[in-house]
């Protein structure tokens, strides 16, 4: 297990150089960054300057060098854009933590409410229970995310005031605490506080259900179609006969046969959400990696823009790894097999 | 079994609600008055010098102090750091005499020494606390090019000696932020620290910076006295219509810009105050490439002008909240002249054309993609022109960029027709008549777009530039528009009300034409 889990990380680093290659050379589209940077007032000299100091108008090879140089160390250099004396490292770091529970909590909806709506759908198919998980699926894959953000802030924080517009904060989380890091949601389970936890879950609500949609659909419909396609085998035939009840039939016998499928699209889902949901952090005002990314390409910011693929690509990497070893966990025939 | 587990979440999520009821609670840790300030988006920079953004603007006012600052609520200058000044007869030197007993906020004293490190460091490029290795900080560039030495006469009195006389505005320019007195102790830090820590003798003082949230506390000792406020955090929300429910729901306290269908709304809440600078700074005018045909031939100048419908404008672009404008400079500011403007006249438009040969000439109209604060909707904006223009007889097609890309577009003269608009650095008429339309600024990366070069305008807008008499320079400047009024190198169009709104609990805020807000004088009230 572990030489397989070695083989694949050293097979991701060609992987990343050529992710961070590409997109390096795609970042000459990008606006020029003196605007975002020195404004509407900038003279002509203020703007050569600025590229001159921040090495723009280098040979590409050599801009590419100091971002691998860059990316060497996590860093990746400073922000040429934003002049806070943080590195572009320090931002993404700051911003994953709560990108990575914000998935976490879309990704646990989607799971639970998809796998139950999924087999509902299959166990009793062209009925109510799945025409209901059918337009579930429908609804959540074709509806816009900002469209279903506003109207359920709407709804949910403004009309009826029973969750609070998403305020992302060790402020709003644990006021007068101080945390070892902004994994606000799982530093509050660790601490046991269930106060926070609270909290942190009242906030991580609305962007979460909303965000949870996209793969809620993906799910519901692997899950039908997975299932479906079990129970009509004999195995599930021959349980019915030695007369297992039907939930037995569907959740202890078809369900791990049925999960295989399931656990790939969960895996990709997860690292596409774990890439930032640009619309709902928007929407919701929360501070993760995606809307971090996205300004970068609104102002022209080229080396956030790349460090922030390159950390999606990693990201990515990881997240198959770990499908992968959940492959190993559900289906006893790999783990024979190595 | 998941049916089960998936009810468990919902139930669970359902019951941390009661939780979270209570929003105020978290607002009064430990007796103390937090004010929670929305914004749009984060700064660039906490080094004053650096900064250009509104956005840094922001916490630098709060931190950092300046030797003069506007009234609040104002655009006259008044008495911060130093107490009164004085120029020199021959123009040449102004002392300035300082606020005593002033500390900045790490106890080291706010003396004439410390005062003038923080414009030395600015102008001379050598100086150990100049931190953009041989690049001239973007505003001491442009405006503090007639400075040649600031020097510390004695303890408390500041000499800066000028290389040409100052303009007259020059008080102005010390109450920006670009001017603001950083404490030479943490300068001798480096620059990341002074990046990750400011510190001056303002009204508040540095607390932390978690993600896109800055805290800042009261600055206990202020001169101007002790803050309400105990804590001032400044959150991040991107979405101007969210900020504003934020606000109804009472999580924010206070925010920035708002749409105009929510300007509506909070006149009508009795929980919220919308604050309002009705002639607001900001304008948005019709760039003509004078440089150009057709846009060299003055009749086709002003058929343009002329076949613009502003009032239609405003109700479609804008929904109502904005001023149609006939001169640049707008009436808040001193030297403004009311022209009566022209009335919409496709008639006559069409005859200004046809003497000029330019009925059905095709022109572009080039236009940003991105809202700008004079321009919430630059589409709607670009497209009712186009129609305007077509009715006239310009045959106008539209091209979107976006910003960057337009701006630097424009500023490079590859426009016939191009949309822009200004937000003044310093509150007087030079800042739009001098940057806008004078010669000297047809220079690619050319801030006069209109490429507009009239000698008799460059002329008046240059004299003023160096006239204190405020009659002589009104008098100028009241030519200067005619001028430009006549000869039309571009159509102002509109200017935009300043807006911010707060909770109706909140005291003593006061929106200021220039100045980013400032909550010293502000307090929550039950």
């Amino acid at each position: 297990m572990l030489a397989f889990v070695a083989r694949r990380l050293l097979v991701a680093v060609p992987l990343l150089l050529v992710v961070s290659f590409v997109c390096f050379a795609l970042t000459s589209l990008l606006p020029d960054p003196s605007v975002a940077r020195l404004g509407q007032h900038a003279t002509k000299a203020n703007i050569e300057a600025f590229r001159r100091s921040k090495g723009l108008d280098d040979p590409f090879l050599a801009r590419y060098g100091r971002f691998l140089a860059g990316a060497a160390t996590l860093e990746f250099g400073e922000d040429i854009v934003r002049d806070d004396g943080r590195t572009i490292g320090a931002g993404i770091r700051e911003r994953f933590p709560a990108t990575f529970e914000l998935a976490l909590v879309a990704m646990v909806v989607a799971v639970v409410v998809g796998l139950a709506a999924g087999s509902l759908g299959a166990a009793f198919p062209r009925r109510v229970a799945d025409a209901f998980a059918q337009v579930v699926a429908v609804v959540g894959s074709s509806v816009p995310v900002f469209w279903l953000g506003f109207m359920a802030s709407l709804l949910f924080a403004v009309h009826l005031r029973w969750l609070p517009h998403p305020d992302w904060s060790l402020r709003t989380v644990a006021p007068g605490a101080a945390y070892a890091t902004r994994f606000f949601l799982l530093e509050s389970v660790a601490r046991g506080d269930l106060a926070a936890v609270g909290r942190a879950l009242s906030h991580l609500a609305l962007p979460g259900l909303v965000l949870s949609t996209i793969p809620l659909a993906v799910v519901t419909r692997m899950t039908r179609s997975s299932m479906l396609e079990e129970l009509g085998r004999d195995y599930v035939r021959t349980a019915r006969a030695k007369g297992v009840r039907e939930l037995g039939v569907v959740s202890r016998h078809a369900m791990k046969n049925a999960l295989m499928p399931i656990v790939t699209v969960t895996g990709l889902q997860t690292g596409a959400l774990l890439g930032g949901a640009v619309l709902t952090e928007s929407v919701f005002a929360w501070p993760g990696l995606g809307r971090y990314v996205a300004e970068g390409v609104r102002s022209g910011n080229g080396p956030l823009v790349v460090a922030g693929v390159f950390t999606f690509a990693a990201t990515f990497v990881v997240v198959n790894l770990v499908v992968d070893v959940v492959y190993h966990a559900v289906d006893p025939r790999l783990r024979r097999a190595s | 079994m998941p049916r089960r587990a998936a009810l468990a979440l919902v139930l669970s999520v359902l019951g941390v609600l009661p939780a979270c009821g209570d929003r105020a609670a978290d607002r009064s840790t430990a007796g103390k008055t937090t004010f929670v300030y929305a914004r749009g988006k984060e700064g660039q920079t906490l080094d004053p010098a650096a900064a250009t953004d509104g956005e840094s603007a922001l916490v630098l006012t709060n931190v950092y102090d300046t030797l003069v600052q506007f009234r609040y609520g104002g655009t006259e200058v008044e008495p911060a750091l130093a107490t009164s000044w004085a120029l020199a007869d021959d123009r040449r030197s102004m002392t300035f005499t300082l606020r005593e007993g002033v500390l900045f906020h790490d106890g080291t004293p706010c003396d004439a020494a410390a005062v003038a490190v923080s414009f030395e460091r600015q102008r001379d490029l050598a100086h150990p606390f100049h931190f953009e290795q041989g690049e001239r900080y973007p505003y001491w560039g442009d405006m503090f090019g007639f400075v040649a030495k600031t020097s510390a006469v004695d303890a408390k009195t500041v000499r800066f000696d000028f290389a040409e006389p100052p303009p007259p505005f020059f008080l102005s320019l010390l109450a920006m932020f670009s001017a603001s007195v950083v404490s030479p102790a943490q300068l001798a830090k480096g620059r990341p620290a002074v990046l990750a820590h400011p510190v001056g003798t303002g009204a508040f003082r540095w607390a932390g910076r978690e993600s896109e949230e800055i805290t800042l506390e009261a600055n206990p000792t202020w001169w101007g006295g002790k803050p309400a406020i105990d804590r001032l955090v400044i959150v991040v929300v991107p979405d101007p219509k969210n900020a504003y429910q934020r606000l109804e729901s009472g999580q924010v306290d206070g925010i920035d810009a708002l749409a105009a269908r929510d300007v509506a709304r909070a006149r009508g809440n009795p929980d919220v105050t919308l604050h309002q600078v009705e002639a607001g700074l900001s304008v948005c005018y019709l760039a003509m490439n004078n440089r150009r045909p057709p846009f060299d031939d003055v009749r086709v100048r002003r058929a343009v002008a002329l076949a613009v419908d502003k009032p239609r404008l405003v109700r479609t672009a804008y929904e109502g909240l904005a001023t149609p404008i006939s001169t640049l400079v707008p009436a808040g500011i001193d030297g403004h002249v009311a022209i009566p403007d022209r009335t919409r006249d496709v008639a006559a438009a069409r005859r200004l054309l046809e003497e000029a040969k330019a009925v059905g000439r095709s022109v572009t109209l080039r236009y940003m993609g991105n809202p700008r604060p004079y321009a919430p909707d630059p589409g709607a904006l670009a497209a009712q022109l186009r129609d305007d223009l077509r009715d006239a007889g310009l045959e106008v097609e539209l091209r979107k960029d976006e910003w960057a890309s337009h701006l630097r577009a424009l500023q490079n003269g590859d426009h016939e027709l191009g949309l822009l608009g200004w937000t003044p650095d310093v509150a007087d008429a030079d800042n739009y008549l001098y940057v806008l339309l004078s010669k000297d600024a047809a220079v690619p990366p050319a801030n006069n777009v209109s490429f507009w070069t009239s000698d008799p305008f460059s002329a008046l807008v240059s004299k003023a530039r160096t006239t204190f008499d405020a009659a002589e320079r009104r008098a100028l400047y009241a030519q200067a528009q005619q001028l430009a009024f006549d000869e039309a190198p571009l159509v102002p169009l509109v200017a935009m009300p300043r807006t911010a709104a707060t909770r109706a609990t909140v005291k003593g805020f006061r929106l200021d034409p220039v100045s980013s807000p400032r909550f010293a004088w502000t307090s929550v009230g039950r």
